[in-house]
């Protein structure tokens, strides 16, 4: 039987190993095929082929092995393709999912009674030894990747550690590997550079040695980027360009998407515009074969990004319009998805945790019944009963100990939300900027038409020799000119304030004109609300006082605060307006103030107000009063955090149910 | 002809009374400024008849064009003065407001000036 599948893949083999695609009648095979063995050897086949180059096709392989070892009672074949679902589902950016399914590998593959619980073969390499062990292996790579993916890098090297070890023990030299190659990129992240190039030169050492060299492009791509960042351009270079070729050898697009990616990187930092583009748009065309690929380094968002900044760098206007578009609206799409499937992912990890609470509760119920015993009973059991809590105490330490993991892998998860957040205030922002732009450029536009209009006016003037009205002309040009300097500026900033959003922050203090932050975001909130709800409108006021010059604040952060301090005003307003209280005037002040050593800002509101019996949650993370994918419940706490902890201030709330909201900033500040 | 023009945004006078500066110097029209719709009806109720056209913002914080528009037609004058609503956002939700509300024609931004011109000299 075994015979008969592995001749039909030989006959196939050359065929689409030279033209790329698969045919039909390999397909036709699985779906004819006489019985579930050779149906899942050749699903299994499909999937390898499909596993680096089309995302929904490997899914659905995946998916459909996993089946038919279920239905066969194949455990470890089962449990495999759970792995591998597991890994098209990280693909798609689908953690939570994923997690769920490594989690219930763990549970078969740590289970010794099912160490021969398979006939059926698991991986491409046929293998002798422990197919449990290995799927062990495998399974801790696989937890590494989501680790990976939601940028947990110190649970994510300790369990490419631990699939390294265990390959290294049953002596299975492509999970080692494996192992190694992505530690290599581990390393790179945390900017341990030679770590990581002894690993990935491992890793390269090993496929070279092997036949299985389907990875040996994303190998060379990480020893490309490794070099790069050890100042070695012309080693990068010559790793990325090898990339690009054994990728297409190979027909593994994820490793071709990504050595043209990085390749596009290289020429883009060194102003090659030609080449910057041809890669840009290499990568773009492969990655778009792929599928919808979420992977946090290389997706369409970056890719599309890598293209708009080589138009930028070509000056081409058109293109570098269409694409800065595409990037802005792509990139703000997969952070949406991104927040929610984080939020999904820290929900399981959560469970996970709640789980080995309730394990704990048992626990301490048990004791308390077998304390009682022991009061009624004779001295005889408590022998017994000293051992009974002694192993007790041992499941308590071994459940502390995993608590105290998911605990660490819930905190990584809230400082990726965090980063999300910011993200997604900034797509929050765009329609506003748009709208915000809009206005100077048409008045630069205006300005200068009209300025050209005038200077024919004053030619004919001074043909007919009025010299007095030619002067009069000359004063209203010049006048124009300073307008349009003005509003030319006025753009400048507006995009340079959305540039400082978008950055991480130089966490650096700098001097900032708090009048003007204020007023800046006071305003981009107001347009992105508009743009986003045409009905929406009501009257915002300032009042500052402009005596307070400029203090030493950080300049991103605290506009982060701002905006949403006034956008959660708006948002309160807006649901008071729906209320259709007579006479009722939405409004929305801004007020700065210098008062003996300390900037206080006041962002108040006549809104809903805040209830009482919430009002001691509004700072927690993750509380939120709005529907659910209107807010992310992070906006508050992380206010809190950047005025309190950033910088040593304090974030005050004054409120009345029905009212008004009124929250105030306090920074400290030194003359 | 007097035309009333309300924006908040202030450089729009200096605008008007260039690109209009041959019919202001030539007396053909004469253009008032209000910078939000509460300023535009106080000059209304001040100068009562004295515009024949008003051109009016609808993006303004506090009272919108749209309310200014409703206000107008409905309360102060009889007949109403012409109103041309002038918009960033042109789209069919807010064209629609406008016309319900009795709006005598709706501008897109950036103003085709040439174009507005046209229709003015139409109007007077």
């Amino acid at each position: 039987m075994k015979f008969r599948t592995n001749l039909i893949l030989l006959l196939f083999f050359p065929v689409f190993a030279d033209a790329q695609h698969l045919p039909d009648s390999l397909r036709n095979a699985y779906v004819n095929a006489p019985d579930d063995i050779t149906q899942y050897n050749i699903g299994k086949y499909l999937y390898d082929y499909y596993e680096e180059s089309n995302i929904d096709s490997a899914f659905y392989y995946a998916q459909q092995c996993l089946q038919l070892a279920r239905k066969n009672n194949e455990v470890l074949a089962e449990a495999y393709y759970m792995d591998n679902t597991a890994y098209q589902l990280i693909g798609l950016g689908k953690y939570a999912e994923a997690l769920q399914y490594v989690l219930d590998v763990f549970k078969i593959v740590e289970d010794p009674k099912n160490e021969r619980q398979s006939s059926w073969q698991l991986f491409s390499r046929p293998y002798h030894g422990s197919n449990r062990l290995l799927l062990l292996a495998y399974t801790h790579h696989m937890f590494a990747i989501i680790m990976r993916e939601t940028q947990n890098t110190e649970q994510e090297i300790l369990h490419y550690k631990e699939a390294r070890k265990i390959a290294i023990e049953i002596k299975y030299p492509v999970r080692q590997m494996l192992a190694s190659m992505n530690l290599g990129r581990s390393y790179t992240t945390v900017n341990k550079l030679d770590s990581a190039l002894l690993y990935e030169t491992e890793a390269e050492q090993m496929t070279l040695k092997s036949d299985y060299k389907k990875y040996l492009g994303q190998v060379y791509v990480q020893l490309g980027i490794i070099h790069a960042e050890k100042n070695n351009p012309s080693l990068s270079l010559e790793y990325f360009h090898k990339g690009v070729a054994i990728s297409k050898e190979q027909n593994n697009m994820s490793g071709l998407s990504n050595s043209y990616f990085f390749l596009g990187q290289y020429f883009l930092a060194r102003g090659d515009k030609d080449s910057a583009l041809f890669y840009s748009m290499q990568s773009l065309q492969t990655i778009k074969q792929l599928g919808v690929v979420r992977w946090y380094r290389v997706n369409l968002g970056t890719v599309y990004e890598s293209v708009y900044r080589a138009y930028k760098m070509r000056n081409q206007t058109d293109s570098l319009l269409k694409y800065q578009e595409l990037t802005l609206l792509v990139k703000d799409s997969l952070y949406r998805s991104r927040i929610k499937n984080l939020t999904a992912f820290q929900a399981v990890t959560l469970n996970e945790q709640l789980r080995l609470q309730n394990v704990e509760k048992d626990k301490i119920s048990y004791q308390n019944s077998i304390r009682t015993r022991v009061f009624l009973g004779s001295t005889g059991v408590l022998l017994l009963l000293a051992f009974i809590f002694y192993r007790n105490n041992r499941q308590k330490q071994k459940a502390n100990t995993r608590l105290e993991k998911t605990l660490s892998e819930l905190k990584a998860t809230q400082s990726q939300l965090i980063q999300s957040e910011k993200m997604a205030s900034l797509g929050e922002l765009t329609a506003g900027i748009a709208h915000e732009i809009q206005n100077p450029l048409n008045f630069v536009n205006n300005f200068s038409e009209v300025s050209n209009e005038l200077i024919d006016e004053m030619n004919a003037e001074l043909n007919k020799g009025d010299i007095n009205e030619a002067k009069a002309i000359a004063h209203d040009v010049k006048q124009n000119l300073e307008k349009i300097n003005h509003h030319g500026k006025r753009a400048d900033a507006i995009v340079k304030g959305m540039l400082q959003h978008s950055r991480a922050g130089s966490g650096q203090k700098e001097p900032t004109d708090i009048n003007a932050l204020c007023d800046e975001y006071l305003r981009l909130a107001y347009h992105g609300l508009r743009a986003k709800d045409k009905t929406f409108n009501a009257k915002f006021e300032t009042a500052f006082d402009e005596t307070i010059g400029k203090i030493n604040v950080l300049p991103q952060d605290l506009g982060r605060v701002i905006l949403n301090l006034i956008n959660n005003a708006f948002y309160a307003v807006t649901e008071r307006k729906k209320l259709q209280q007579p006479g009722y005037e939405p409004a929305v002040t801004v007020r700065t103030q210098k008062n003996n050593g300390v900037v206080l800002i006041t962002i108040r509101d006549n809104g809903t107000g805040i209830p009482e019996k919430v009002l001691d949650k509004i700072f927690q993370p993750f509380f939120t009063t709005k529907p659910t994918g209107l807010g992310t419940g992070l906006g508050l706490s992380l206010s809190y955090d950047i005025i309190t902890k950033g910088h040593g201030g304090q974030l005050q709330v004054e409120t009345e149910e029905g009212k008004f909201t009124s929250f105030t900033i306090t920074l400290p500040y030194k003359p | 002809m007097k035309i009333l023009v309300v924006d908040d945004e202030t450089d729009v006078q200096t605008l008007f009374e260039q690109r209009f500066r041959r019919e202001i110097r030539d007396r053909q029209m004469e253009f008032a400024f209000a910078f939000s719709g509460e300023q535009a009806l106080s000059y209304l109720n001040e100068h009562a008849h004295e515009a024949v056209l008003i051109l009016s913002d609808i993006n303004m914080p506090g009272m919108s064009g749209l309310e200014l528009l409703g206000h107008i037609k409905q309360k102060y004058h009889k007949p109403p003065p012409v109103v041309m609503m002038i918009t960033a956002y042109g789209d069919e939700e807010n064209y629609q407001s406008a016309m319900r509300l009795g709006a005598d024609d709706f501008l897109t931004k950036p103003v085709e000036f040439n174009l507005l011109k046209e229709k003015l000299k139409t109007i007077a």
